[in-house]
């Protein structure tokens, strides 16, 4: 029985905490409560559909190939459309990657995320920065679970009445700054001279590149016609407008110079893949001048480029965004809470370990300490006390970095013991081991009490050993995931440490587990802190990560099957450095290759 | 409703708020958006979508009673009509209302779940082996934007729930077209100026009518401007990308009538008493982008759906809107509303999950959701256009994993020929199974369509279409819900 403060807890859990993407997905198709009649399953889930579909792949060629669409000059590299396949890693360690890389992606186009609209606008006009906050959410897409897709993010129509009444107020406030600026907009009609000079100038700060002859021509008349009919600054507000309203404003670029076949991606194109993807904001003076200089094609500029932006307050944010999504946290409670405090519990300490210790993905699956300045989360923990920075050091036989936290074995709870083991167990599978198994098979009735064959007052453990020995058609996939979660059974749904259970089960809890399908992490450990351990050091663990990272920064699903070699070249550069996460940004120097196919 | 006099003078800056400029407007009244209104037919058209299927029966003590659904005494088709203990908040507007059984979802994807929202109103698959990306895919126009689109307006798209954020899939209801997600909105304020505030005031002297047409007159230039920009930048790009040029067109045309197609108010109707309410909807404090919320939420579900659906019937009642979808929760989540518990718990009370209470809880969990299909459904007839919209309510799944044999209820619309104050039982050959082991049963032309249902709303709307979504599951209406 929960005492009224621990329950408290956990309705604060349930509150502050989403699953993930894949594992609500997962979820909702039953795998928390699914059950498959005895034996119905002998291996294969007729109808699932995916799993295992994309990619038993070996890389047919270097830098990711296996592509498909041939293009002229060269492949075209797709986004995955279902999860990896469980053998991933054994490909990607088996790709050859000595070769110059013949596949590339599609050229495209990338709507700027409200972030980023609002950066440009306030770098490009000098204005104060427009409310972006009735923007509508993008679109989380089901397979990469990230909302930053560049397939996905159109310009729908609440957004596009979103930019309408934005654009309107930054432009009448940035119009006054042009007529000083520009002291020919006021002699009416604005001669076309004038709006030459004008259009050129601020176009370039709009559209991130210079605009062409035509372009400036046609702004210029535009404004010249205006300003006959409205006054200057009016006029000045309709030309800002329409800037802000273009493609050229709202979409980043990947188009090179739109030949079809292999395309070099612009220097101008290179330095706003930069900026926006480490920092969210449009290239800076000094990206502009090294993209004029001709420099950024030179993986060596491009990476003292990329260390210079990560220095900046922007990629902090960049990838504050990063753990949110990565971690399903939601957005930022508003009011005062358990709720508040777990979200802060995350993010404080992801940015600390990352940024504050040049932190790897080993100390975020290790740390012995937490960060928290809530008294009631800090009592989830024992008897010790935050410091005065809110630095909670943890006994480190219960605890190893952010899995065993408070936030996400909250996250993890379900109302059911069995869907808590199996919540916990998939975290592992899916986001640590980027294995996700196939769904339910069609025609599984749920019912959870099939999951808890043994009953309600039996250990988790008891629980499963009967499920795997009755139900093994469920089990050839269950047992990839619910064994993990069973060494999760150390914390109770608070995220509180016990190694007992409380009546009426009373018995000890054991947490012992053997990973297998693990790569180079596979073997026996006695519990969550020891697996967490070995994950973190583990390279399978770590490309995992890098490939997560890399759908977040190149906006796409970016597969192991077609892109093996862009991962471990993400990953090995990490590695190199150290192994800092945020050295991550750095690697995008590399890889991909800065080339597209222009269909 | 109170009505009030048209010539309340606006000012020059009320007169072209509307027009696009930066800030929030909430006009006082509203007018008839008259273009559009004599262009096209009378009717109006709302599809109001509940999550997790439902409860059509439950069996107590060896007792079954009938819950979402209706019996006869024929056990057929019949007007001697006895609704469903689920229904029973619908009894006083009966004759208004009909209960079909027996629709199937033809084109489900292939697993036939909740992911099927994305194909409930678009009654189109992919065609060919589907891949997971293709499972949350609609392929659109879904029935209410395929209705928008004749009826050459936007429809309003809303949510209910108070937490959920950013569109994914458990949302992905209404589609523009194939591929192209119309999302929905929660913002009350951004709605009513789409609705009523690019309206204005009566003009009343040279220079507010100049003002207001150099007004439209500037925000037609910058679209033209912006869609010759547009068209340039459309031969640089991949073809594959031509999508999101599409579907920003697309847009920019909604947002043309908006800034460009004012007219003056008639004075006969109000929608001044949606702004109080509308500021007074407390804030939700926490934006979820998932299926997790807190407990104690039925109340802000109640305050904030009441608001859309009285926001709706006003919007028809002044013709500046006829088409809507009202989407309470997402898809595999929501909360239960009877038991006032968090997000998923609706999903979960629809699997068992809570033992024999599950039961219980559903049918409650449908009772209050016509409770509100109710309210809607007066709402509509307090301001005179009940007898001309049709309500249509539907769920992503029937009952379990799959849509074979499906109970929807249609209210309203009477004017249009609509046969209502009936029961409509349609056979099901075959047995009701999960997942993808459903599509052979739903997919049996024995089996009635969903999308003949659809039809019939377009042709009652005016819309004289014989097919909606994939043409080889539509026979062309179900002439028992209105007479070809």
């Amino acid at each position: 029985m929960k005492t009224p403060q621990e329950l408290m807890i956990v309705n604060e859990l349930k509150q502050s905490l989403r699953p993930l993407s894949r594992l609500a997905l997962g979820l909702s198709l039953g795998l928390a409560f699914s059950a498959c009649a005895a034996g119905d399953i002998s291996g294969g889930h007729p109808g699932s559909g995916n799993g295992g579909t994309n990619g038993s792949g070996s890389n047919t060629g270097s830098g990711g190939t296996a592509s498909t669409n041939p293009g002229a000059g060269g492949n075209v590299i797709s986004s995955p459309t279902s999860p990896p396949s469980l053998t991933w890693y054994d490909d990607l360690k088996a790709a050859d990657c000595s070769a110059a890389p013949t596949a590339f992606p599609a050229t495209r186009i990338w709507r700027l995320s409200a972030t980023q609209w609002k950066n440009t606008v306030t770098a490009a006009l000098g204005v104060t920065a427009p409310d972006v906050t009735s923007f509508p959410g993008d679109t989380v897409d089901p397979i990469t679970g990230f909302s930053d897709d560049s397939t996905d993010n159109k310009v729908t129509f609440p957004l596009a009445s979103s930019y309408w009444d934005a654009a309107d107020a930054a432009a009448s406030a940035a119009a006054p700054g042009a007529l000083t600026a520009f002291p020919c907009l006021a002699t009416a009609p604005i001669a076309t001279t004038c709006g030459q000079t004008f259009a050129a100038a601020y176009g370039q700060k709009m559209f991130r590149r210079a605009l062409s002859a035509a372009e400036t021509s046609s702004y210029a008349t535009y404004l010249n016609s205006e300003s006959k009919l409205d006054p200057a600054q009016t006029a000045v507000t309709s030309i800002l407008k329409a800037m802000m309203l273009s493609p050229n404003f709202i979409y980043r670029t990947e188009l090179g110079n739109s030949k079809p076949g292999t395309v070099d991606l612009t220097g101008d194109e290179i330095a706003s893949m930069l900026s926006y993807t480490i920092a969210d904001m449009p290239p800076d003076a000094t990206l502009q001048a090294a993209a004029a200089a001709g420099q950024l094609s030179d993986p060596a500029q491009r990476e003292t480029q990329a260390i210079r932006l990560t220095g900046l307050p922007g990629a902090k944010a960049k990838l504050a965004s990063f753990w949110q999504e990565y971690l399903a946290l939601g957005q930022q409670p508003t009011s005062p809470g358990m709720s508040l405090s777990m979200f802060n519990e995350a993010m404080t300490f992801f940015t600390n370990v990352v940024w504050s210790a040049n932190g790897t993905f080993k100390d975020l699956m290790t740390a012995p300490y937490t960060y928290t300045t809530d008294t009631t989360l800090a009592a989830v923990y024992g008897s010790a006390k935050p410091d005065s920075t809110g630095k909670l050091t943890l006994d480190p036989t219960q605890r190893a970095g952010f899995l065993t936290s408070a936030s996400m074995l909250g996250q993890t709870s379900a109302p059911s013991q069995a869907a808590t083991v199996i919540h916990r167990g998939l975290l592992v599978r899916e986001r640590i081991l980027c294995e996700t198994p196939p769904p339910p098979p069609a025609g599984f009735v749920p019912n959870p009490a099939q999951i808890q064959l043994a009953g309600d007052n039996a250990t988790a453990r008891e629980n499963y050993d009967l499920f795997k020995m009755t139900m093994t058609g469920c089990n050839a996939c269950h047992q990839a995931f619910q064994p993990i979660g069973l060494s999760f059974e150390a914390y109770d749904a608070n995220g509180k440490f016990r190694t007992q259970y409380p009546a009426p089960i009373s018995k000890p809890i054991d947490t012992t587990v053997t990973l297998t399908g693990a790569g180079d992490a596979n073997g026996d450990y006695q519990g969550v802190v020891d697996m967490a351990n070995k994950l973190g050091g583990s390279q399978i663990a770590q490309y995992c990560f890098t490939q997560q990272f890399a759908s977040f920064a190149f906006g796409r699903g970016v597969g192991f099957d077609q892109e093996s070699c862009t991962i471990r070249s993400m990953g090995d550069y990490v590695t190199s450095k150290g192994g800092g996460i945020t050295n991550l940004f750095a690697s995008l120097a590399n890889a991909p290759a800065y080339k597209r196919i222009h269909q | 409703m109170s009505r009030r006099s048209s010539t309340l003078r606006f000012s020059r800056r009320d007169l072209l708020k509307g027009l696009g400029a930066g800030t929030v407007i909430l006009a006082p009244f509203v007018n008839h958006r008259a273009s559009m209104a004599q262009a096209a037919p009378a009717g109006n058209l709302i599809i109001f979508f509940t999550p997790n299927g439902h409860k059509r029966s439950l069996t107590e003590n060896n007792v079954t009673s009938v819950c979402f659904d209706a019996t006869t005494s024929s056990g057929g088709t019949g007007t001697d009509m006895t609704l469903g203990k689920s229904l029973t908040p619908l009894a006083p507007l009966q004759s208004d209302v009909a209960v079909i059984k027996g629709l199937n979802l033809k084109s489900p994807t292939f697993i036939a779940s909740h992911q099927d929202i994305c194909r409930i109103l678009t009654c189109q698959g992919m065609g060919g082996t589907e891949t997971d990306k293709g499972q949350f895919t609609g392929y659109g126009p879904s029935i209410d934007q395929s209705v928008g689109m004749a009826f050459n307006q936007r429809p309003v798209v809303v949510a209910v729930d108070p937490y959920r954020d950013a569109p994914q899939w458990r949302t992905f209801l209404s589609w523009r077209s194939s591929g192209v997600n119309e999302p929905f909105t929660k913002d009350f304020s951004g709605t009513f100026t789409d609705l009523f505030g690019g309206l204005t005031g009566q003009a009343q002297t040279s220079d507010q009518m100049a003002a207001l047409a150099r007004a439209r007159a500037r925000n037609q230039s910058i679209l033209d401007f912006v869609k010759g920009d547009i068209s340039t930048f459309r031969s640089r790009i991949n073809s594959n990308d031509r999508a999101h040029l599409d579907t920003y067109l697309d847009s920019l045309a909604s947002i043309q009538q908006k800034v460009t197609q004012t007219t003056t108010i008639p004075g006969t109707c109000d929608a001044s008493p949606l702004n109080t309410r509308i500021t007074s909807v407390p804030p939700s404090n926490h934006v979820q982008p998932d299926d997790k919320s807190p407990d104690g939420l039925v109340d802000q579900m109640n305050t904030r759906g009441q608001l859309w659906m009285d926001m709706i019937a006003t919007a028809f009642a002044c013709g500046t809107r006829r088409v809507a979808t009202i989407q309470w929760q997402g898809a595999s989540e929501g909360y239960d509303v009877g038991a006032n518990t968090g997000s998923p718990s609706h999903h979960s009370v629809s699997h068992y999950s809570f033992g024999a209470a599950s039961g219980d809880r559903w049918v409650a969990i449908d009772t209050w959701y016509a409770t509100q299909f109710a309210y809607q459904m007066n709402a509509l007839k307090k301001l005179g256009v009940l007898d001309t919209t049709i309500i249509a309510w539907v769920s992503e799944i029937t009952e379990g994993h799959n849509q074979s044999n499906m109970v929807t209820v249609v209210g309203g619309g009477k004017g249009l020929g609509m046969k209502l104050g009936q029961y409509i039982k349609y056979p099901f050959v075959g047995n009701e199974v999960e997942g993808a082991n459903a599509i052979p049963n739903q997919q049996n032309p024995m089996n009635a369509s969903l999308s003949d249902l659809w039809v019939t709303c377009q042709n009652a709307l005016g819309i004289s279409s014989k097919t909606f979504g994939d043409p080889k599951f539509c026979k062309g209406g179900l002439p028992e819900l209105r007479a070809g």
